[in-house]
């Protein structure tokens, strides 16, 4: 049932070959982290010493190479340049000493540098960067729209695809770590306030692609904005409460997270919990196949199942999850020996999917 | 549509549902291989980069089938070049090992025919022995699957055939 090959004509279902849960969870962990998805673990090397610095020196390195740790440099190089990483992060030192570190999958590109100014333009990923400060010298990081101005010091940016915006707003995260020093940020779009983030401070932005999603979606708590507009940004945007839908990200990724872990009935109880608390969160029809699946698949809890299962049709944001909420509903009930679900959802399953990949397994299934 | 605009969840959702599809096409093209995983990897985070590009969603499956059947060919290509240039120990497969211990006998027998000669076939004839022998797909559904043209792919499988009765009469 789980196994779609099963539903495969010729010899391809009797092929031998590990289709298990723990494969595919690997497999989909490293996807999602190639798609950026994955936070959490990215500032831990912003402390490492970073920096950008000499105005002459500049950067043709292109780290498209697969060494296991990170990779250390020396160079100069040109404008126009970039520094790109595949699946390594890259420290790159200057003449001056200064140095810079690139994560993993980002690009920077060196937009300009003359005797008093250098401006890198991070791409995509995460930047670190520990700049020494030198009188008569600016130093900024562009990212999405918004620009940081350096005033010697160390910190990281980030330029990451929004995770199913936070405000319903798709595009890209913009995110300012300050260790130590301070720097001064100039947000995206045209009446974007300067603010002004000291160490240990953070700032960010969610961009729409290229320009402009208005105000600071997250300035931090404690960033000091120079300008009037930006303390009000400040302000309202702490007064804003904490969006829901948050909680049942979080929710989610714990429960998935619980579920790797072999945590299962954690994992099955946070996806409930998910339910109960967020039924109209868009993750909410997931939630609920995910549940059904623990509970069929691993905890044997077919009535539990079933129910699960009714759910995640209801709420099935696509066609697809549907088909398979259905399929898994039809095999759940007939395991319950719940006569009346199991009829409906294979009528159902048979009438809305005559072609569907389970239609084989659906059909043959005995509601009696 | 909320896997096209990026959303994390979707994209699981789309993820888990063809990744069994994805990784047996690509365990049956490339069996026991150690780069399947990485290979099918790299097929769904080109997928999920350019579903937007996809007209019908519905047909992910099949796109996503021929993006696994192609990264397969590609691989292949590159290997049996680096094995002509002595930078590659030809692969070794027991063929006894593909049926699953449920298989029946007569099916058992025909999956190790087939197995048993692919090591020797060039990329495209592999590849299309595989879909027509063991997936079981017609000859215009593999030319769609590997961007090939209908008299190409029947020319890759007169070969791998011809491979198949020879080793048939030994």
């Amino acid at each position: 049932m789980n196994d779609r090959e099963q539903d495969n004509d010729g010899l391809a279902q009797h092929v031998r070959v590990d289709l298990s849960e723990a494969r595919v969870e690997r497999v989909w962990g490293r996807v999602s982290d190639r798609l950026g998805r994955r936070r959490g673990r990215g500032w831990a090397w912003a402390g490492a010493g970073l920096c950008v610095a000499a105005v002459a020196a500049i950067i043709i390195v292109r780290a498209r190479t697969t060494v296991s740790e990170t990779q250390v440099a020396s160079v100069s190089a040109w404008e126009g340049a970039q520094l790109e990483t595949a699946a390594d992060a890259l420290a790159v030192t200057l003449v001056d000493g200064s140095s810079l570190k690139l994560e993993p999958r980002s690009r920077v590109e060196v937009g300009s540098r003359t005797a008093s100014a250098v401006k890198l333009v991070l791409a995509r990923g995460r930047i670190a960067c520990d700049v020494t400060h030198r009188p008569g010298r600016s130093f900024v990081v562009a990212a999405g729209g918004v620009e940081v101005r350096v005033i010697g010091t160390r910190f990281s940016v980030a330029n990451e695809e929004a995770e199913n915006g936070i405000d319903g707003t798709d595009g890209t995260r913009v995110e300012v770590r300050v260790e130590r020093g301070v720097v001064e940020v100039r947000g995206a779009g045209p009446n974007a306030a300067i603010v002004r983030v000291e160490a240990g401070h953070s700032w960010s932005q969610v961009t729409k692609t290229e320009a402009l999603a208005g105000e600071a979606e997250e300035p931090a708590a404690s960033a000091e904005p120079e300008a009037e507009a930006g303390r009000k940004a400040s302000q309202r945007a702490a007064r804003k409460p904490a969006p829901a839908v948050a909680d049942a990200r979080e929710l989610f990724e714990q429960a998935r997270s619980l579920w790797r872990a072999g945590r299962i009935d954690a994992a099955a109880q946070t996806y409930q919990t998910l339910l109960a608390s967020h039924p109209r969160d868009p993750r909410a029809g997931l939630a609920a196949f995910e549940l059904g699946r623990l509970r069929m698949d691993r905890l044997g809890d077919m009535p539990g199942a079933v129910r699960a299962l009714e759910q995640a049709v209801a709420l099935a944001p696509g066609a697809e999850l549907r088909e398979d909420a259905l399929a898994r509903l039809a095999a759940a009930s007939a395991a319950a020996h719940d006569r009346s679900v199991c009829k409906r959802a294979r009528d159902r399953y048979l009438a809305d999917y005559p072609g569907g990949v389970h239609h084989r397994t659906v059909d043959a299934t005995l509601c009696d | 549509m909320a896997a096209r605009a990026g959303e994390a969840w979707a994209q699981e959702a789309l993820f888990k549902r063809h990744a069994r599809m994805a990784l047996g096409l690509a365990h049956r093209l490339l069996p026991r291989d150690e780069e399947v995983d990485d290979i099918v990897q790299d097929c769904f985070v080109s997928a999920l980069k350019r579903l937007g590009s996809l007209d019908n969603p519905q047909a992910f499956a099949a796109w996503l089938g021929s993006i696994v059947v192609r990264a397969v060919g590609k691989r292949l290509r590159r290997r049996r070049l680096l094995t002509r240039l002595g930078l590659r120990v030809p692969e070794e497969l027991d063929p006894d090992t593909m049926a699953a211990p449920s298989a029946p006998g007569e099916v058992a027998v025909e999956l190790r025919r087939v197995y048993a000669v692919i090591g020797s076939l060039p990329a495209e004839a592999r590849v299309a022995l595989v879909l027509r022998r063991v997936d079981g797909l017609e000859v215009p559904d593999i030319a769609r699957r590997m961007g090939l043209s209908l008299s190409t792919v029947k020319r890759r499988l007169k070969t791998a055939e011809e491979f198949l009765e020879r080793s048939r009469a030994r």
